[in-house]
């Protein structure tokens, strides 16, 4: 599972980061638009997407976009530094996780891998057939499933390691940086957003308490928490 | 703000309720002085008129036919008017008063050429002297007649009489319509006097309609400054949206400010932010682009690096891959300072003489040296006048031509051959450059001189950065120019530009 898919309309840089991520053992494909890149992406054959924001034509929102509706295949977005909208947007889409543009390689590198041992950790075998239960909130890490109240959620893999960790310390706050490193595989960066935002969507996806208040909780300076009752 | 306003209106107020009090005043000052003009030449106090000669001319045949005596029953006789008889020892034929002031005004006028001789200097038989005329009467409430001498009262008796017994006339100086009759004054001098008849207005009621007139004066001067300073204060807080950034237009409905200088001034400053809004925005723009494009040879140089670091085997490849990003880095830098040199002072020094034909066949020889042997042929057409001169520059006369040809080569290569004709023709040169490439869209063509333009954006091309034509199009402009993109029937781009010949 090290098949890298690189969207990136500039051929010469894909050319350069092909070459990098194969030394650095990945077997890479490219796709120069976001037409072919969605249809690649979701062919099954990639374990990791990443994906230029700045494309002509099909830009790389709307390409994830169109990933997102059919596939969770995890996405870690290229972007431009400074453009905060599409970062954000394209987290609430359900990207994994982000790099500015321009980036040395080997921080691109550390980020695939990042992503890629997180799901390689819940993959089956470590700890087979441990289920979670939080409340109405099930979660099975083997299969990479979860369900509230009897019905299954919806997430991207970040938002399931992320939920996963809040839900192995229920009923206490977890800090961010903690989220980030456990749930991202990185150390919390200044002015990050990328948790919020992750744990916003997840507030959407998950349902609500009997009294109506959600699940997820910010606890101010602390972190988040998932209740447990 | 409120504080500056106030002030402006203030002036406005005050300017504005010092002219009109200025006007009253002076118009009251030439009623004034007129009527004492009039006044000084006319008889107050004795009747002139036509009636007044017949009944002097009556007493004057009594006298002489009849002397005193008779003349004493004609003076005796009762009616609204009679006539007094003074002997020069100042007693009146009949003891009826005659004060100074009227003896004295009959004196002047006996001296005055007058139509009807209102006064008459007579000898009576007995010889002694008479001065005859008839006192002007007026009616009291009791039915008492008057004479206006006694009417103006002893205090104010005393030449010259005019001054101090105004007529009928006076009052209106003051703007006010006068009783058409004996002035209410009068009734007022004599202070215990009936009064009422003579005049509507009361010494109360004398304030009320000078009060009213200055609030009526206040409240317009008020109404004249709000609607001068108004369209001021508009225009205004207009600035101040202005310098707070807010540039959206605010006068477009031209009620603002009233369809007059101001208006038009409203609608300058509506184009005026309108043309900033527009610069700001075309700013704003090329710098997000300007950005975008410098973080891919970024972006490259980075990754060029990092594969350097990774393999220090082929560091060479990498270097190299490093010199190519920087160098394509050195040439977008000196594009965008070339534009915004343009852009900036479009009145370049353009005082050479150009010869477009040598400068058309060295861009052509460049090209098909940079076309090599598998490009497109590069073709010259020379039409009319051979000698074609310009006036301008000619490093960016000669940078704006290449970049239309190096752009028809570029994307128009394909179809094989790139034409390019020069013609001269009446008072413009005209350098068309053609091709037989895929062309642009219809929808492009208005946007293909703007900054960083790619006619197409699917296929990404790292020589070029959309700046050649921009920079094309400003080169021509500045030399008084004209550049227009259009797709040649049978396919193709035709970029046309046409330059004024030197005269």
């Amino acid at each position: 599972m090290n098949h890298v898919l690189l969207i990136d309309d500039d051929a010469e840089l894909v050319g350069m980061f092909t070459e990098y991520l194969e030394q650095e053992g990945f077997a890479v494909a490219c796709a120069h638009d976001g037409e072919t890149g969605a249809r690649e992406a979701l062919s099954g054959r990639y374990a990791i997407a990443i994906l230029d924001v700045m494309m002509p034509a099909l830009n790389g929102i709307d390409t994830l976009r169109r990933i997102r509706a059919q596939s969770r295949i995890p996405v870690l977005m290229l972007t431009g530094r400074g453009d905060d909208a599409d970062r954000i947007l394209g987290l609430e889409l359900g990207a994994d996780d982000y790099v500015t543009k321009p980036c040395t390689p080997r921080e691109l590198t550390a980020r695939v891998r990042a992503i890629l041992r997180r799901i390689q950790d819940t993959q089956p075998g470590s700890g087979a057939g441990v289920v979670l239960a939080v409340g109405k909130l099930l979660m099975m890490p083997a299969q990479r499933r979860a369900t509230w109240d009897g019905k299954a959620l919806e997430l991207t893999s970040t938002e399931f390691n992320l939920l996963e960790v809040l839900a192995r310390h229920a009923g206490r706050p977890v800090s961010k940086n903690e989220l980030s490193e456990q749930g991202l595989g990185r150390p919390l960066a200044r002015f990050d957003r990328n948790i919020d935002v992750h744990l916003s969507s997840l507030r959407h996806k998950l349902g609500t308490l009997d009294d109506g208040r959600s699940p997820l909780q910010t606890v101010y300076r602390l972190g988040y928490q998932l209740i447990r009752d | 703000m409120g504080r500056r306003t106030g002030r402006l209106f203030w002036k406005f107020f005050l300017s504005i309720l010092l002219a009109q009090v200025a006007a009253a005043v002076g118009i009251g000052s030439v009623f004034w002085l007129r009527e004492q003009a009039r006044l000084s030449n006319t008889i107050t106090l004795i009747e002139t008129g036509p009636p007044a000669g017949f009944m002097l001319d009556s007493a004057a045949i009594a006298l002489k036919y009849g002397g005193v005596p008779a003349l004493r029953e004609i003076v005796s006789q009762k009616g609204r008017h009679s006539v007094y008889a003074v002997f020069s020892n100042g007693r009146e034929l009949l003891g009826r008063e005659v004060t100074p002031s009227m003896r004295e005004q009959a004196r002047r006028e006996l001296a005055a050429d007058r139509p009807y001789r209102p006064v008459r200097q007579l000898k009576a038989p007995d010889g002694q002297q008479l001065l005859l005329f008839v006192p002007r009467m007026y009616r009291n409430a009791a039915g008492d007649t008057l004479t206006a001498a006694q009417v103006a009262g002893p205090g104010t008796e005393g030449p010259p009489a005019g001054m101090n017994a105004p007529g009928p006339g006076e009052p209106r100086a003051g703007g006010m319509p006068g009783p058409g009759g004996p002035d209410d004054r009068a009734g007022f001098g004599r202070g215990d006097g009936p009064r009422g008849p003579f005049g509507p207005f009361s010494p109360m009621s004398r304030p009320i309609p000078m009060l009213a007139a200055i609030i009526v004066s206040l409240f317009f001067a008020a109404l004249l400054a709000w609607y001068f300073s108004r369209p001021i204060r508009a225009l205004r807080s207009a600035f101040e949206a202005a310098s707070a950034g807010d540039l959206s237009p605010r006068f477009t409905d031209g009620d603002r400010l009233g369809g007059d200088e101001l208006n038009d001034l409203g609608r300058d400053f509506d184009r005026m932010s309108g043309q900033l809004r527009a610069l700001m925005d075309g700013q704003r723009r090329l710098l997000h682009d300007v950005s975008h494009e410098l973080r891919s040879p970024l972006a490259r140089l980075q990754a060029a690096i990092g594969l350097a670091h990774q393999q220090p085997d082929r560091i060479a490849t990498s270097l190299e891959r490093i010199e190519r990003e920087s160098v394509r880095m050195d040439k977008l830098v000196g594009e965008l300072l070339t534009l915004s040199r343009l852009e900036a002072n479009p009145d370049l020094p353009k005082n050479e003489l150009v010869d477009m034909q040598e400068l058309v066949d060295g861009i052509a020889l460049d090209a098909r040296f940079e076309a090599g042997d598998d490009g497109p042929t590069i073709e010259v057409e020379i039409e009319g006048e051979p000698q074609a001169t310009v006036r301008g520059a000619p490093d960016l006369l000669w940078r704006a031509v290449e970049n239309v040809v190096r752009n028809a080569v570029k994307h128009g290569g394909a179809g094989g051959r790139v034409h390019i004709r020069l013609v001269a023709r009446g008072p413009l040169v005209h350098v068309d450059v053609l091709d037989r490439g895929p062309g642009i869209f219809e929808a492009d063509l208005p946007t293909v001189f703007e900054p960083f333009f790619r006619s197409n954006p699917g296929k990404n091309n790292v020589d070029g950065h959309g700046l050649g034509l921009a920079i094309a199009q400003r080169v021509v402009h500045a030399h008084g120019g004209s550049i227009v993109a259009r797709n040649r029937d049978g396919g193709g781009l035709q970029v046309a530009i046409a330059l004024p010949l030197a005269a």
